[in-house]
């Protein structure tokens, strides 16, 4: 079995070592099975100090460096990890859906879905249906493709 | 409408194509695809930030 590419063993490795994290953004859309592009890595964690430093651990394995201080990683939402690629990491605990309705990290987690490709690579992803609430959330023109994309990914499992 | 429906076609016809590649496969090709890309406009690697080399 052919090496993974190292954005590959990255998330392998924080799946393997019990990181509590979703891949999301069009990466995800990738892997449900929507030809799309994506330069970077997004994944959603749980915000926790535990969660945080096990995944900023593995990230130094990897020679990924964090966009901001450590000591300022907990006072933001959002934080970049790069260095020949690059991971988008949001450690927000709820988001916002407007209308004063919000989805936590927690119950995304709890309905999320574990894709296994044939190499033994288990990848955690947001259900389709809270990627397409995720992907509604921007609205970009590439966002409405993706759920497209996403409608017909869902369709197809289905039948 | 037309266009709308050829549209959803094209769509179908994508996903049914990407999803006979395994898991590892289709991030890989997307993967490579967007390295090709990044090769082409000269963009390079980047290294620590500042705060971790200081």
């Amino acid at each position: 079995m052919p090496r993974l590419i190292e954005p590959l063993e990255f998330l392998k490795s924080i799946h393997e070592a019990g990181v509590l994290y979703l891949l999301i953004g069009r990466q995800a859309v990738i892997a449900y099975g929507g030809p799309v592009q994506s330069m970077d890595y997004d994944i959603y964690i749980d915000g926790s100090e535990e969660n945080t430093s096990r995944l900023l651990h593995i990230a130094e394995e990897f020679d990924l460096y964090p966009s901001l201080p450590k000591d300022k990683i907990p006072s933001h939402f959002k934080f970049r990890l790069e260095n020949s690629f690059i991971v988008d990491v949001f450690r927000a605990r709820y988001l916002s859906l407007g209308k004063s309705k919000k989805i936590s990290f927690k119950e995304m987690f709890e309905r999320k879905k574990v894709l296994k490709g044939e190499s033994g690579l288990e990848l955690n992803l947001p259900s389709i249906d809270d990627l397409i609430i995720l992907k509604k959330l921007r609205s970009l023109p590439k966002d409405l493709e993706d759920i497209k994309y996403l409608r017909n990914i869902k369709k197809r499992m289905a039948s | 409408m037309k266009k709308r429906s050829a549209d959803i076609k094209e769509i179908i016809e994508n996903i049914k194509w990407f999803s006979k590649f395994s898991l590892e496969k289709r991030l890989e090709l997307a993967f490579r695809q967007i390295k090709s890309i990044k090769i082409l406009r000269g963009l390079r690697p980047k290294h620590a930030p500042a705060h971790r080399t200081a």
